[in-house]
């Protein structure tokens, strides 16, 4: 919010330079900055509209920080003049507190003066005429809202607070038409709604060249419905911000008080009667200070004295240990509100670091924190990099995930189910620089059940290559993964021809599948389910004395026949000597019969007791090729 | 000649040679089929027995010694000349594939580190929550402007469902489940119903501090925090406050750091005592127990420390940025 700096200088006359008075407030009170020689733009903190959005607020404050003198003007509010009878009605006493409202005669409407336009310009104020630009000074110094009526455009010669009816129009000085209905607050005369309270005024009874009487008019409005129909109808305001943010509602008699006096005196009006319901009045707020407390939770060392000398210079009334809140500090409630003025005003920079005392407990990081740093560095150390992406996705990619009531764009309405939606979209991009892209990302997906959202920690994994196969690299990688991270059994079972489902101990855990023949890959593994089912340690087996022997053999195996088939008729087949089997050939040809792809396996053997002689092991390796050809009908190359 | 001179011959010959194909011919000179050494072995066959016996076994030795000073100069030779044209060792040496930590991942494995050094506990919390949890347990009143400095993504069909806006709705679950005292650090994913620009995102991390016991002071925070600082950049950062308010909090204030050599002050957490409504919310009695609660951008730390100046590169899956750390 900005403020005239001049006007702050009337205010206090030894006021800093715009600068150091933003530096102050800064650090005692809102952040706050030097705009050029005229302006400050000062950062109200929403608890503090009631007293501090205003020149006599900040001014208060300045005084108690610097202790320059703050010579506050003192209302006086003119003796009424001219008798008017008129009425004020509140109907919604719940959402208005308190109305006031006070007739003037014979205003002279005109040009503002020269000091008036000034301290609306160094605000970013245009000047309108001499009324209208005085209630809106009034409402910067004082900090309550104003409006003023042409009295002889009022129906009935009554002010009413209602509700609006249900389709009630309300047309503002701009021209725009706001429709409301009974949630709304309204002011209005004896038949029509005059202006949207505490948000926008109407053209209803606006001042217009011809008006000589006026209706000056106060208010306090509850500051959520205020809040609300401001949200509905999409329009914020000066006067909206304010009430929005509960301000007390005995500002009306500084602003009224201000007004009338200005009025009189820049208007040459005639002031008039004055009727003021004010239905609960506001209570003050006594607090018990107590100095120990104040210095076991600030830290400071500091004696009751200061410390209550502080509460005094922002206002404060001090009785003994009995503190009483000025009452346009609507922000003060509690203790701990005293404990913030006095160290702010004491300065944080005087409090010092001081090491807490603490029994000694071994600190703790949770499972799924350790499970994801393991995680990441084995893939790293796998040659993967990690990506992170948006949790949201566009709804076509599930339509079962949870959506948003608010998306930010079409694109990305609905939350992720999967991680493999946008590691797919990482790979097509990252293509375009590099030939292959192996990458991963751990993060929560979400899913719907009953009635509530739960999130899973999912990890995904992709592999892209411009030329290669990449599905069987992703395939080891994710068995030397679980295998790293602890998990001992596990199998993947064929799902679909071009997905494998990971399971253990009757959990799905993940897939690992592919997509354009396999050049581009996927794993996305359940990390919450893999959890628990980790044993992590890890044992040993004695080393053998003995020799191992291998021994290749290639295969032409059929079509139909599973890799999957043959490795485990394999296992069944040998004896325990039998202590590998890999894969190290792989390759189709068009010479060979449709389908047929050739396989060359090589198999590992070692006996724990004894070395074993070729002998054995070629008795072992016929006794497995006649399987193989008899059971499965490959031939032996 | 005999056999002593024709050692001492083939000794001399091979001292002066500094080429690999004389040696070889020299080789052959002495050892080939016609070589002299194989010539003296021949001749035995016109000898008489005892002088076969004799002169046969001497040459043989002789023999297989010249093969080795033989084999011993050729290794000489050939060190010499890897040595000469062989490796160029400065050339770069191989690249080592290995992939890359994500640098919020990295920035957030700092400060986990950093404040477990502290002896701060390290746990995460939800990402969908309650609007209980995310506002109203947390002293953040509905219909209430303050309400605004949360901007939400609500969820569609679950009227009371939000993504958590910050992550203090961790203090709240985390105290109804634990007595002080305690201190722990929650890092993870929030979001923001904004437009995005260079500083601003949809999604983003933080991480949240807590500390309660009996007597946890604003002084002790300024410890921590100072702390936190000084490692997380390994310099004298210096440390400021100033008053702020979040409703969740009293007193609250920001804290801004101003990192050596640097002229500005940056705002880089938000702090305060934790609220008595907050501590009543989770059943705590405030005059038993006090503690502070601070909260800070791990997005925001990684850009200073790296110098990224644009927040969404985190969020691009782009590899070309993430290989760079």
């Amino acid at each position: 919010m900005k403020f005239s700096y001049q006007v702050l200088k009337q205010l206090i006359p030894k006021i800093g330079k715009p600068a150091e008075v933003a530096e102050q407030l800064t650090m005692h009170l809102f952040e706050s900055e030097a705009v050029d020689s005229k302006t400050l733009d000062i950062e109200i903190l929403p608890n503090r509209y009631s007293d501090a959005a205003s020149y006599w607020g900040l001014a208060q404050e300045i005084q108690a920080i610097s202790g320059q003198q703050f010579n506050c003007p003192a209302i006086k509010a003119p003796k009424s003049a001219v008798n008017k009878s008129f009425e004020v009605l509140i109907k919604k006493p719940k959402l208005c507190r308190r109305m006031a409202a006070q007739y003037f005669a014979d205003v002279k409407i005109g040009p503002s003066p020269k000091w008036l336009k000034d301290a609306l310009e160094a605000v970013g104020q245009q000047s309108i005429n001499n009324l209208v630009d005085l209630t809106n000074y009034v409402t910067l110094e004082t900090g309550q809202p104003l409006h003023v009526f042409d009295f002889d455009k009022l129906e009935g010669g009554v002010l009413q607070v209602r509700s609006a009816k249900a389709g009630e129009k309300v047309t503002s000085l701009e021209n725009k038409t706001y429709e409301l209905n009974n949630e709304d607050l309204v002011l209005a005369d004896a038949k029509n709604a005059l202006d949207i309270a505490g948000i926008k005024g109407g053209q209803k009874a606006e001042i217009d060249g011809n008006t000589k009487n006026i209706l000056l008019t106060a208010g306090n409005f509850d500051g959520v419905s205020v809040y609300r129909t401001s949200r509905k109808i999409n329009l914020v305001t000066d006067a909206s911000a304010r009430f929005a943010h509960h301000i007390s509602p005995e500002l009306i008699d500084l602003g009224v008080g201000r007004a009338a006096e200005l009025i009189k005196e820049v208007c040459k009006a005639k002031v008039g009667t004055l009727i003021d319901v004010y239905n609960k009045k506001q209570k003050p707020v006594i607090l018990k200070f107590n100095i120990d407390k104040f210095n076991q939770l600030s830290g400071l060392h500091l004696k009751e004295d200061q410390a209550l000398a502080s509460l005094k210079r922002l206002g404060f009334f001090v009785e003994g240990q009995q503190v009483t809140s000025p009452m346009v500090r609507t922000d003060i409630e509690i203790f701990e509100d005293l404990v913030e003025e006095v160290t702010r005003l004491h300065g944080y920079d005087n409090l010092e670091a001081k090491a807490p005392h603490l029994v000694l407990r071994a600190s703790e990081h949770e499972d799924q924190i350790k499970l994801k740093e393991g995680v990441r560095n084995i893939l790293t150390g796998f040659n993967m990099d990690e990506v992170y992406n948006y949790s949201f996705v566009p709804e076509h990619f599930d339509e079962e995930a949870p959506q948003l009531k608010n998306p930010i764009s079409n694109q990305l309405n609905s939350l992720r189910s999967s991680l493999v939606f946008n590691l797919d979209k990482n790979i097509q991009d990252n293509l375009r620089f590099f030939n292959r892209v192996a990458i991963f990302e751990i993060g929560k997906t979400f899913y719907k059940e009953k009635k509530t959202i739960k999130e899973r920690l999912m990890l995904g994994m992709a592999i892209g290559d411009a030329k290669q196969v990449t599905f069987f690299e992703l395939k080891g990688l994710v068995s030397e993964l679980l295998s790293r991270l602890g998990l001992v059994d596990y199998f993947m079972k064929e799902e679909k021809p071009d997905r494998l489902r990971i399971e253990s101990e009757h959990h799905v855990l993940g897939y690992v599948y592919l997509q354009n023949k396999g050049q581009v890959s996927f794993a996305e593994l359940d990390l919450d389910s893999l959890l628990p089912l980790l044993q992590g340690e890890m044992s040993y087996t004695p080393l053998s004395k003995y020799p191992t022997i291998m021994r290749d053999v290639s295969l032409l195996v059929p079509q139909e026949i599973r890799f999957a088939t043959i490795l485990s008729l394999i296992q069944k087949t040998a004896s325990k000597n039998l202590q590998d089997v890999d894969l190290i050939d792989f390759y189709e040809d068009k010479k060979f019969s449709k389908g047929n792809r050739s396989l060359t396996l090589r198999l590992v053997f070692l006996a724990r007791n004894k070395t074993l002689t070729d002998k054995e092991v070629d008795r072992e390796m016929n006794k497995i090729n006649d399987i193989l050809v008899n059971e499965l009908g490959v031939d032996i190359r | 000649m005999n056999l002593k001179e024709l050692k001492e011959e083939v000794k001399q010959a091979l001292e002066d040679i500094s080429d690999p194909k004389y040696l070889e011919s020299l080789r052959i000179k002495y050892l080939g089929r016609k070589g002299e050494v194989t010539q003296i072995l021949r001749s035995l066959s016109k000898k008489s027995l005892a002088e076969r016996k004799k002169v046969g076994k001497e040459a043989n030795q002789l023999k297989q010694e010249l093969n080795h000073l033989f084999n011993k100069k050729l290794e000489e030779l050939k060190m010499a000349s890897d040595q000469q044209v062989g490796l160029d060792i400065t050339q770069p040496g191989a690249r080592v594939k290995i992939g890359h930590l994500h640098p919020l991942t990295q920035v957030e494995n700092q400060i986990r580190k950093i404040f477990q050094d502290l002896n701060f506990s390290v746990l995460e919390g939800p990402e969908v929550e309650s609007s209980h949890n995310n506002f109203d347990a947390l002293n953040i009143p509905a219909d209430h402007p303050a309400r605004d400095m949360w901007d939400t993504f609500w969820l569609k069909d679950f009227d009371n469902l939000l993504l958590r806006t910050h992550t203090s709705p961790m203090q709240v679950r985390y105290m109804r489940e634990n007595k002080p005292p305690f201190q722990i650090i929650v890092p993870g994913r929030v979001f923001r119903y904004e437009a995005t620009d260079a500083s601003h995102e949809i999604n983003f991390y933080q991480f949240e501090g807590l500390m309660v016991g009996d007597d946890v002071s604003l002084a002790n925070f300024k410890y921590i925090v100072g702390e936190f600082f000084k490692r997380f950049f390994n310099k004298e950062v210096k440390i400021r406050f100033r008053p702020s308010y979040f409703p969740f909090t009293e007193p609250s204030v920001e804290v801004d750091i101003q990192i050596p050599g640097k002229k500005d002050w940056l705002e880089v957490m938000g702090a305060g005592l934790v609220h008595p409504n907050v501590l009543k919310a989770v059943g705590y009695n405030p005059k038993h127990y006090q503690g502070f609660a601070f909260g800070g951008g791990v997005d925001r730390l990684a850009m200073l420390k790296y110098g990224i100046d644009d927040v969404r590169l985190f969020y691009s899956g782009d590899v070309r940025f993430v290989q760079q750390f």
